[in-house]
């Protein structure tokens, strides 16, 4: 990075350079079969630069000639945009704990493939019949950014995951179900992820009639973050600055039902999203998104924290799409841990007071609608039945629709005393949502 | 570098049943404008290489930057292959291969000065300010990428492809109380930088709709016949059949491959659907795929039978049927996996007019978002009409189209003879693969009965 900087001073006015190297190792299971070992190791760089006042970036993997990327960046900022933020201020170098273990460079290929077997051998053992898959994987990362202020960190962050799933292929009823377990430090089994994996697909894998209609469903912990990405949207500096987010003007505001708060907190104990610094070199910080209902942050990269006049935020993340860190693009609005209040009423007290409704656990679609206006809307890939308090089966065929503004201000009953971080999106901890008069459209 | 690569898979294919390298060079350039600003203007180069060994039906898999790294990670790719395989080795066979291919370009956007492509984009943008209130945010987005991929095997294919990719997609966005609605165009090609000129007319278009979008009403959740128009129709078989046909999920799996087998009536008897890399300048024209296995049209439904599926060379060694040349990988940090290319379905006889006869209350669905697949599909439209006795009437938004795979498919009963082929910027996911160049193609067509989800 050093290197890198140097040109950087060279050829233009201010800039920065980001590092992300990453080591993975994983064993996979597919059809209940052993079928594949693999090995990544790569490293990239981002160089952002103010060359003549605009705005150049670019990447590259190959820095043997440092100055090269850094060319290329203040060759395209002739045609960039009008720099209107600054680089990350030097700030003391934040800490950086429990977040690397080093127990998991040292987990070999054939315990990750004897953990992979159990969980194997634990779906057969439930049903020979159908198809069991798994997978454990290693994953550890390093995350370097330097700028022209004199920032110069870096952090070392490790991740170990296990999937359980299986593929259940009849007539008529072709149905996937998987469920993730992924931590920081290594664990030495993913039993307790099969288990799970195979309760919630007991329940699924039997068909019942459903027809849509206004209803009460409750949104589980495993399908609430897709839903979320509507607030996430809306309370992002971008939308906001834009004019293009109805949150806009909306500080302090009561914005959702009392009963909502909502924070993005870099600390949380036990979720995986925790990291001292953004990707920009801002140190993260715990704030309330909403509390009681009430709009508190907008969250942003330099440049939107700028244009709100709000101090950074710590949130300028190097995301890929579907989660994961990456060079490769500039820094947009990024989340570290969700973590959502809970409420006063347990779970199964929701469930046993549902005449007719749904308990979601899937719209795996729900953030390709109109995410920004707060609109979701997306198929239910798994919701169970709930007739008389009880939960009969899974309705296939639904689909869900709705306006988080509307939604979690006029139709909660009630949040669940418990709380859960769902497997696939270990940053969340959210509670069950329970609400009334929900348009499920469809027919199962 | 072949010399190389040579050495390293002469010295290593003695521990397992099949080796391949693959090594990558690419740069890309990109625009992104965000209203009034540029707001990502980069130029980027990525590359690096990865080993695949196959013992025993075991893969083994190893990625790196550095060349310099590739006989240590061959080596580390044969070992995991070592430990994981313990059956039969199946791939099917296809010849060794020594080739060269040069694109043939129409014209190469690497050879467009970096000032023309803002110019350009700049323009489009520009009509989209120019149109004034509702619209009042835009988004354009360009990206170019030249890439020389370098494809070495065990049994002696060594094929060297040079290919372009370039996409655009410009959006106008409406807000009007708080109500924020798009309309969107968009091109792609695999050999002409032209395709990016001469949207001036549907980015007008665009801005036309989402003023339109802001003051239309939210279609009403519920079961409908659907009219698709190209784009979407496109989507929709890429959805909601290609996935499906994509054999690498179901060659390990009787039950799966039963559901899906060759001879079963899986739609209406007027549909065909088909998966190709021959049509030259779309994104999803390939020569070779990413296992060296020559490209092809693939049929996959014939007047409503299930005739095909899409292969790499384990599946179909595995499920008994002919290679397609389908095994693709994103880029050198994958392995290749099951992909489509250019998914159509194939013209009928009817005029896109008579698909509207008949409908009393329905939904012409049009233009698409994006889209998810399997049993149950789903995919967003970017706006929608309400059909009224036959006729197109008010514009209608927020139109999301789900459904079974096996009821839809059965239930397409008339289809039009208008099909285009549509590209833009965006691309497939599959796994981690996400996004690849895929292109659909479809004419109209009308399914009927469908689930729209919206209020």
């Amino acid at each position: 990075m050093d290197r890198i900087l140097k040109e950087v001073e060279k050829h233009a006015d201010s800039g920065e350079v980001y590092m992300l190297s990453v080591a993975e190792e994983s064993v996979k299971f597919e059809n209940d079969k052993l079928t594949k070992g693999s090995t990544k190791q790569q490293c990239g760089h981002a160089v952002r630069v103010i060359a003549k006042g605009k705005v150049g970036f670019s990447t590259a993997t190959n820095t043997d000639d440092p100055s090269v990327v850094v060319k290329d960046a203040v060759q395209v900022a002739e045609f960039g945009e009008e720099a209107t933020f600054e680089f990350a201020p030097k700030a003391a170098p934040p800490k950086a704990d429990g977040i690397y273990f080093a127990d998991v460079e040292a987990v070999p290929m054939e315990s990750m493939v004897e953990m992979g077997r159990r969980v194997v051998d634990k779906i057969k053992a439930y049903d020979s019949g159908i198809k069991a898959h798994a997978g454990v994987e290693k994953y550890l990362m390093e995350v370097g950014i330097a700028n022209t202020n004199g920032v110069s960190l870096d952090y070392r962050k490790s991740y170990f995951s296990a999937h359980a799933a299986v593929t259940l292929a009849e007539e008529n009823n072709i149905f996937e179900w998987w469920e993730v377990k992924t931590d920081l430090a290594a664990f030495d089994s993913a039993d307790d992820a099969a288990d799970e994996m195979i309760k919630l697909f007991d329940q699924a894998r039997r068909n019942v009639p459903f027809e849509g209609g206004s209803m009460p469903v409750i949104l589980t912990p495993r399908c609430l973050p897709a839903i979320l990405s509507t607030l996430e949207a809306g309370v992002s500096g971008e939308f906001v600055a834009k004019g293009m987010s109805p949150l806009k003007g909306k500080l302090d505001q009561k914005i959702l039902d009392d009963r909502v708060t909502v924070y993005d907190d870099p600390g949380a104990e036990g979720l995986t999203g925790r990291m001292p610094f953004d990707d920009e070199g801002v140190p993260t910080q715990k704030k309330a998104v909403v509390g009681k209902g009430v709009l508190k942050s907008y969250l942003g990269n330099l440049k939107y924290c700028k244009a709100l006049g709000i101090e950074p935020t710590g949130n300028g993340m190097r995301e890929q799409m579907f989660g994961g860190k990456s060079f490769a693009s500039p820094p947009a609005m990024g989340l570290t841990n969700v973590v959502m209040e809970p409420g006063e009423m347990p779970l199964s007290d929701m469930i046993a007071e549902i005449k007719k409704g749904l308990l979601i656990e899937a719209v795996p679609d729900a953030w390709m609608g109109n995410v920004i206006n707060g609109d979701f809307a997306g198929s239910i890939y798994l919701g169970l039945v709930i007739e008389d308090g009880k939960i009969a089966g899974r309705a296939k065929d639904l689909a869900i629709a709705g306006n988080i503004y509307q939604v979690f201000k006029d139709n909660i009953v009630a949040l669940s005393s418990e709380t859960q971080r769902p497997g696939g999106m270990s940053n969340f901890r959210l509670p069950w949502v329970y609400l009334k008069d929900m348009p499920v459209s469809g027919r199962a | 570098m072949k010399d190389r690569i040579e050495e390293v898979i002469a010295k290593h294919k003695g521990r397992c049943d099949y080796l391949e390298v693959r090594v990558e060079d690419r740069q890309t350039s990109s625009v992104i404008i965000k209203d009034r600003d540029i707001e990502t203007i980069a130029k980027s180069t990525d590359g690096g290489g990865c080993v695949r060994a196959l013992y025993k039906g075991g893969w083994g898999f190893s990625s790196f930057n550095s060349l310099d790294a590739l006989d240590e990670m061959a080596a580390k790719a044969v070992t995991q292959a070592r430990l994981i395989g313990t059956e039969e080795s199946k791939l099917s066979e296809v010849p060794a291969v020594q080739d060269i291919v040069r694109p043939d370009l129409k014209r190469d956007p690497r050879d467009v000065p970096l000032k023309e492509k803002v110019e350009i984009l700049t323009g489009y943008n520009d009509i989209i300010f120019s149109h004034g209130p509702p619209i009042a945010n835009s988004r354009v987005r360009y990206f170019d990428t030249g890439r020389v991929v370098v494809f070495a095997n065990s049994e002696g294919s060594h094929i060297v492809q040079e290919m372009i990719d370039l996409g655009v997609g410009i959006a106008a966005i409406a807000t009007k109380d708080g109500n924020m609605q798009m309309g969107y165009t968009h091109a792609g090609s695999s050999d002409d930088f032209d395709v990016v000129l001469g949207l001036e007319e549907e980015t007008k278009e665009a801005c036309e709709r989402a003023a339109q979008l802001v003051n239309a009403p939210k279609v009403k959740g519920g079961v409908y016949p659907v009219v698709v128009d190209q784009l979407l129709g496109g989507v929709f078989t890429h959805e909601a059949f290609g996935h499906t046909s994509e054999a690498d999920e179901m060659m390990e799996n009787p039950q799966l491959a039963e559901q899906l087998k060759i001879g079963r009536k899986i739609g209406s008897d007027i549909l065909n659907i088909y998966d190709t890399g021959l049509d030259k300048g779309v994104r999803g024209a390939l020569v070779y795929d990413d296992e060296g296995v020559k490209t092809e049209k693939t049929w996959l439904i014939k007047d409503g039978v299930l005739v095909g599926h899409l292969h790499c060379r384990e599946s179909a060694a595995k499920m008994g049927e002919k290679p397609t040349g389908n095994a693709r990988a994103k880029d050198y940090r994958f392995p290749p996996i099951v992909r489509m290319r250019n998914t159509c379905v194939d013209n009928s006889t009817a005029s896109p007019e008579e698909l509207f006869d008949g409908i009393k209350e329905g939904v012409y669905a049009r233009g698409s978002i994006g889209g998810m697949g399997g049993e149950m599909f789903t995919f967003t439209a970017q706006y929608g009409n309400m059909i009224r006795n036959g006729k197109v009437e008010e514009i209608v938004r927020d139109v999301k189209l789900s459904g079974n795979l096996f009821k839809t498919l059965l239930n397409i009963d008339c289809i039009a003879n208008d099909m285009k082929f549509e590209d833009g910027p965006g691309g497939c996911g599959k796994g981690e693969q996400f996004p690849l160049a895929v292109t659909d193609g479809a004419p109209h067509f009308r399914i009927r009965e469908a689930t729209i989800g919206g209020d």
